[in-house]
């Protein structure tokens, strides 16, 4: 965590808010959860999104 | 005329293309409102009232010489205060906007001054549209005209509360996580979160850019289909916007339901997630009037509340978090401390997390899409929960993640809220109504049967508006 903080530039903050920071830490490195059955991050590719194709890839 | 502060803009709107109404007493009617009402509701940061006035004598003398502009021509609104406003400051409800100046006008609010809309000041907000509600910034918080002990929901809160509480008819606030619909929920009113892309962002101080979208907010779904048309449409300055004109929401607005097929995805809040008794009793009642109507109503599935939320809300933070780390670095204490809760989870998110729901934001959008194949609109409950009382920061917490909406802003599509009835201590409930992309009118025409049918909306009838006084003492046993 501190290691992070130190690469975010996030030191005055980690010094002041320790147990935010700390909270902050937990919530974001959790991987993500509960994925769908069948969901592929490596054939899947990450498009920008577009609505007027239905949420499909520009 | 009375009752002034409580007319629907459709109504306003006639009266004064006829010159019925003068949209300078209209104005001072409202003036007058948010002076009786605001110090109860905290809704506006700063009203504008000598430019108000100024343009509402404007419009008064352009209809007068038969230049009358169009269904905005004359109307007061407020505006979220996020959105940039030349000359004046753009606070985000924070005290690191301190000194700030607009130095031109969002998108949507030159095309309501082009309209003749007339402002009426800035509206309280969460902190940056993400930490709130806060006692601990430059500014109270809005409080909810229902009860004014409860959060009125956020992150619109003040263009929730002034709606509501009879201050302005329409409102613009902005959604990246449910913030238009969660106010219009616990207030009462009808919030619109449009297609991702169809309403300008350019102007609007951003939380996470791939989930932000403006949305209007009035006390009738006429209204807010009103609103929309004039804001939204192309704009070439946004690389976000979809380039393209709105289809007309007020064409079939009163076209009815018959024969329609409305999807109802029960399981966020019957198996996914434990949601309040009153406000599943309310969207099942609302179902049976959609049913009444002659729309055929079926459950739908998809993937369960936690895969939506996980997927909005890594999106959110990392977003937000590039947004704000110059200045969490540098001044962090100057942050609410619920805005450094909310943000600095982005900090931690790696770019691989971060990529990775993207790529689970493309599976949900196709997953969305062939659940809706064969219907025309899906309803879903907004809220799981009743607003929490606006000092109890442990059940704010607990509530804050307790929704369906950000499921429609992963997935761009419109989606609004409107009202179902009341709780059995008279505060709103609500349910969403979404549609495809770009289908507005489908939705509006969706709500706008079922508000008329069910008479849920704040009207004229003093009886079905807000009484702007704390919770009553509970009767003695």
């Amino acid at each position: 965590m501190r290691a992070i903080c130190e690469q975010q530039g996030l030191q005055r903050a980690l010094e002041l808010f320790p147990a935010t920071i700390a909270a902050a830490a937990e919530r974001g490195l959790q991987p993500l959860a509960s994925l769908p059955g069948g969901f592929a991050p490596v054939t899947a590719p990450a498009t920008v999104l577009n609505t007027a194709r239905g949420g499909e890839r520009t | 005329m009375s009752g002034l502060a409580f007319l629907p803009l459709a109504e306003a709107s006639r009266l004064i293309a006829s010159k019925k109404l003068s949209p300078v007493e209209y104005t001072r009617a409202l003036l007058d409102r948010i002076a009786a009402a605001d110090p109860a509701c905290n809704a506006f940061l700063v009203v504008t009232a000598e430019r108000a006035l100024a343009e509402a004598r404007n419009a008064e003398a352009e209809i007068a010489a038969g230049r009358h502009r169009g269904p905005m021509h004359g109307i007061p609104y407020g505006a979220k205060d996020l959105i940039d406003i030349e000359g004046m400051p753009t606070t985000c409800h924070s005290k690191l906007r301190s000194g700030h100046r607009a130095v031109s006008d969002a998108f949507v609010i030159r095309r309501l001054r082009e309209a003749g809309a007339i402002l009426l000041g800035k509206l309280a907000l969460h902190e940056f549209a993400t930490g709130g509600p806060a006692f601990d910034l430059p500014w109270p918080p809005a409080r909810n005209p229902w009860n004014l002990d409860l959060h009125p929901g956020g992150s619109s809160s003040g263009s929730g509360a002034a709606v509501a509480a009879g201050m302005a008819p329409a409102s613009l606030g902005t959604d990246t996580g449910g913030s238009v619909r969660n106010p219009a929920t616990c207030c009462g009113i009808i919030g619109l979160k449009p297609t991702y892309g169809a309403i300008s962002v350019n102007g609007v101080f951003p939380l996470a850019f791939s989930l932000d979208h403006v949305g209007p907010m009035t006390r009738t779904v006429e209204d807010n289909a009103i609103l929309f048309q004039a804001i939204a449409g192309p704009d070439p300055d946004d690389p976000l916007n979809a380039q393209r004109a709105p289809a007309d929401s007020l064409a079939a607005l009163r076209d009815g339901i018959k024969g329609l097929r409305i999807g109802l995805i029960e399981h966020f809040y019957t198996t996914d997630a434990e949601a309040d008794a009153e406000q599943v009793r309310g969207i099942e009642t609302a179902t049976g009037v959609l049913r009444s109507l002659g729309a055929d109503v079926r459950a739908i599935r998809v993937s369960p509340l936690p895969v939506w939320f996980d997927c909005n809300r890594t999106i959110q933070q990392a977003e937000a978090f590039a947004v704000h780390q110059a200045d969490m670095q540098t001044r962090p204490e100057d942050y609410s401390e619920l805005t450094r809760v909310r943000v600095l989870p982005g900090a931690f998110i790696s770019s691989s997390k971060y990529i990775q729901a993207q790529q689970l934001r493309r599976a949900l959008c196709a997953e969305m899409a062939e659940a809706m194949r064969g219907f025309d609109a899906v309803v879903t409950l907004s809220s799981l929960h009743m607003p929490a009382p606006i000092a109890d920061s442990a059940a704010v917490a607990r509530t804050y993640d307790r929704q369906c909406r950000l499921v429609f802003n992963v997935t761009g599509m419109p989606a609004i809220s409107v009202p179902t009835g009341f709780s059995a201590a008279g505060i709103p409930l609500a349910m969403q109504i979404a549609a495809r992309a770009f289908s507005e009118p489908m939705l509006y025409r969706v709500a706008h049967a079922y508000c008329e049918a069910a008479g849920t909306c704040i009207g004229t009838d003093p009886n079905t508006q807000p009484r702007l006084a704390p919770a009553r003492p509970a009767a003695a046993e």
